[in-house]
């Protein structure tokens, strides 16, 4: 049992404690979810516990083994407690799997044979057999992320903390990532530890603890957090259509509240319809839900709206990296000024080359790109890029946002005028204007960065992966500068391996699969095209799978 | 997004030129480029073309990727041979234009040079297509163990060695990725005089440290969260197989039968 008791972490002397007395038990065999917004002391607490920090006041003991007692019971403690980060690329030292996975063993002062043996082990135990002589460095980033993970689970670990592990991954590479990390928990009896927003992995756990300010103030089962704090969950959990349909399920009755698998309360949806226990018109708004429409209005532009004039017109465009294979295929493509457009699709489905080459940074190999009727130039069109924030290189926040129209050439009054509108579109209050860049918050850099592409006053924007990384807060806030940057008039795309997350925010999505473009519509229409996730090699995700479901379920009973 | 690097794009494959120990390949790679330039300029020099053609045969290489990895040296190549072959001042043998010929002597020994170097290149390509990083890494290590004698950290050194061949590619990428969004910011690298130019690198740099160092601090972590602790574990003793040693023996030979038969001939 990992066991915490008064833990207190204070990073400098005169700013609030990171960790504020934590009390905490963790078994073996469970799975435990810790949430918490951004700076809650989430990752803290997930240092603490594997033993590469240690407490300032209270103490922190695994299997009884204290780390602060000294060198070799802190390396059993971070033996025995095995820790998986969000990036993989920050975790992977060496270019072949088999050596990777070897690093911990050998720095464990194991034999050969016994190194040799446990890799293989892990390596099975994750599913990668067959990979041993692979380069690292060719794997896609799901295939890094279990790697990551076999080369911690070659240490024979009893505990593992997962901090924020399937965040980079796509939808479809993150169910596989779910259900090996619960396999362990079931199978092994390893306690896991995940530090996570997101809603599936949240009801999918034994227990969660949410951490707000240093302290705990929930510890007990996710559903009883649904339903009993449903405030608290909405502060600290990412927003998801599987969540708002499940509580409608709670709400009609067919499901107790303890249930808190989507699944199975959907399933229980459709068998109290069977029995006519719920009215047709219930189970469509539930359907409604999981298609992430009809949310609270605020997200989609105005229905009515007579459409425009494309903005940024494809058509043919091709490109390659010139390997050979083609980054993008022959595609046609146009997104209208005042929509949001999502861009959906598997990591290396062409998404980003997508992005640069509408937007002039990369040429075309083949086809036109058109920006208002002509070729793009340089800042016609504005992209921010994955991680935004690691290009902020300014002494000031105000310098970061008035880079992009200084570089245009703009005199300083238009210069002042369009920082201001970024900072009005992007929410940056006056008292960030001063601060140093580096010294931002996650969720405030990210805006700044977003804010410093929007700077630009460019007709048409991509945003890709805008909201990788932030919590319930920093999102919300990202949703709201994609809409109200279309309002004012920009074309928008939102690049997004998140489905879910953006659907309901989009006037119109397509689904990009090896360089194509497979299905293009209006993201409700998504729900019924069971075809379109296949010709993308993507999984549907689970709240488009359990919305078909209920709409063969009503269609079976008009018949 | 993929920004195509041509370094730590090593192909796991199962050739002849694998199979032999790290160790032996550099050894042999060092002394090919001693006795490649005590070699004169004799038709001996063709041998190591031979040399070159089976390397590449046993580390199945594809000849294009030689060419490709001459490309960045073909202009120094270039100026060397036309520095020694041309002459300006009347003494060439071929006269071209005015005092303007070509001096065959000079010609033959800049040519010589440059083979050497080519074949050095191409000999350097199949030992790194035929080896791993970790292997290359940990056949250095072996080979510097004598020098942890006198204090020197030999295993560090390997690590090092070896998380440096797994981040070139790493860093290459993020230094596109970002020169990618500030273009996209409106910065123009090609324009503008030398301040403009500084500066516009400065936006691309800048961001560029500051993330080695954030990712130096994270990959710091990540190894101390697997136990590794100051003083990596000394790699393990690892006599050479006979084979290996056979291998070793007769290479050397042929490095030193190479330059006597130049000389003799």
């Amino acid at each position: 049992m990992i066991e915490v008791s008064a833990a207190r972490v204070r990073y400098r002397d005169g700013e609030p404690a990171a960790l504020d007395g934590i009390d905490l038990r963790i078994e073996r065999g469970s799975v435990v979810a810790l949430v918490g917004s951004n700076g809650s002391g989430k990752s803290t607490l997930a240092q603490l516990l594997c033993g590469m920090r240690l407490a300032d006041e209270g103490r922190c003991t695994v299997d009884g083994i204290d780390p602060a007692r000294g060198t070799d019971d802190r390396r059993e403690v971070r033996r025995a407690v095995g820790l998986v980060c969000q990036h993989p690329s920050d975790q992977i030292v060496s270019t072949v799997v088999a050596d990777e996975v070897a690093f911990g063993p050998r720095n464990l002062g194991l034999g050969p044979d016994e190194v040799a043996r446990r890799v293989e082990a892990a390596l099975g135990a994750v599913g990668l057999d067959g990979f041993i002589d692979r380069d690292t460095g060719a794997l896609s980033g799901g295939e890094q992320q279990l790697l990551a993970l076999a080369g911690v689970l070659a240490m024979e670990p009893s505990y593992l903390v997962l901090d924020e592990a399937s965040s980079m991954l796509d939808s479809t590479a993150r169910p596989a990532f779910r259900t090996l990390v619960r396999s362990l928990a079931a199978k092994r009896g390893v306690g896991v530890i995940q530090v996570t927003h997101d809603p599936v992995e949240v009801l999918g756990s034994d227990r969660a603890v949410v951490l707000d300010a240093g302290r705990v103030v929930f510890d007990g089962e996710p559903a009883a957090l649904l339903s009993e704090r449903s405030g608290l969950w909405d502060r600290t959990v990412v927003r998801s259509p599987l969540v708002e349909a499940l509580r409608a399920v709670h709400g009609l009755g067919c499901a107790p509240s303890a249930c808190c698998d989507p699944e199975l309360a959907v399933e229980r949806l459709i068998a109290s319809y069977g029995r006519g226990e719920v009215a047709r018109e219930e189970v469509g708004r539930v359907r409604r839900l999981l298609g992430g429409g009809a949310r609270d209005g605020a997200g989609r532009g105005d229905a009515g709206r007579t459409p425009k004039a494309p903005c940024v017109r494809l058509r043919g465009v091709s490109f390659s990296y010139g390997d050979g294979a083609r980054a993008l295929d022959a595609v046609d493509l146009e997104v209208a000024a005042g929509e949001v457009l999502l861009v959906a699709g598997r990591s290396g489905s062409g998404k980003s080359t997508l992005a640069c080459v509408a937007s002039g940074l990369l040429p075309a190999d083949a086809g036109k790109v058109l920006v208002g009727g002509r070729a793009p130039r340089v800042g016609e069109v504005g992209v921010a890029f994955q991680r935004p924030e690691d290009q902020l290189f300014c002494e000031s926040v105000r310098d970061e946002l008035a880079f992009a129209p200084r570089n245009l050439g703009c005199d300083p009054d238009e210069t002042s005028r369009r920082v201001e509108r970024a900072c009005a579109l992007a929410g940056i209050g006056p008292e960030l204007l001063d601060r140093y860049p580096f010294d931002l918050s996650g969720g405030q850099a990210r805006r700044v960065a977003v804010a410093s592409v929007v700077a630009l006053g460019a007709a048409a924007y991509v945003l890709d992966e805008p909201t990788a990384g932030l919590d319930a807060a920093g999102r919300g806030a990202l949703h709201a500068l994609a809409r109200d940057l279309a309002r004012s008039g920009a074309a928008v795309a939102v690049i997004s391996h998140d489905l879910e997350e953006w659907l309901g925010e989009a006037d119109r999505a397509v689904l990009m699969g090896s360089g194509r473009i497979v299905w293009e519509g209006a993201p409700e229409d998504l729900v019924r095209s069971p075809g379109a996730f296949e010709a993308a090699g993507m999984r549907p995700p689970l709240s488009i799978e359990l919305a078909a479901r209920l709409g063969r379920a009503l269609e079976g009973g008009a018949r | 997004m993929r920004i195509s690097s041509p370094l730590g794009s090593f192909v796991a494959r199962d050739t002849p030129a694998a199979r032999v120990d790290a160790r032996v390949k550099i050894v042999l790679l060092l002394a090919a480029t001693v006795s490649a330039f005590a070699t004169g300029a004799s038709p001996a020099l063709a041998l190591w073309a031979v040399l070159l053609v089976a390397s590449w045969g046993l580390a199945r290489m594809d000849p294009r990727s030689f060419l490709g990895a001459l490309a960045p040296v073909a202009v120094i190549l270039a100026f060397t041979l036309a520095a020694n072959a041309l002459a300006l001042d009347g003494h060439g043998d071929i006269a071209l234009a005015g005092p303007v010929g070509i001096d065959t002597a000079g010609a033959l020994r800049g040519l010589s040079a440059v083979f050497r170097v080519a074949v050095l290149l191409g000999l350097a390509l199949a030992v790194s297509a035929s080896t791993t990083p970790p292997q290359l890494a940990d056949a250095c290590t072996r080979l510097m163990s004598p020098l942890r004698r006198v204090g020197v950290p030999v295993a560090e050194i390997g690590l090092m060695l070896s998380l440096a061949l797994r981040f070139i590619p790493i860093v290459s990428e993020e230094f596109d990725r970002i020169r990618l969004a500030q273009r996209s910011r409106g910065v123009d690298f090609d324009r503008g005089g030398v301040v403009a130019r500084v500066r516009a690198w400065a936006s691309v740099l800048t961001p560029l440290v500051v993330s080695l160092f954030r990712r130096a601090d994270r990959l710091g972590e990540s190894m101390a969260a697997r136990c590794y602790a100051d003083g990596a574990p000394a790699a393990e003793r690892a006599p050479l197989p006979a084979r290996d040693r056979v291998v070793l023996a007769a290479g050397l030979a042929v490095c030193l039968a190479i330059p006597t038969a130049a000389a003799c001939i």
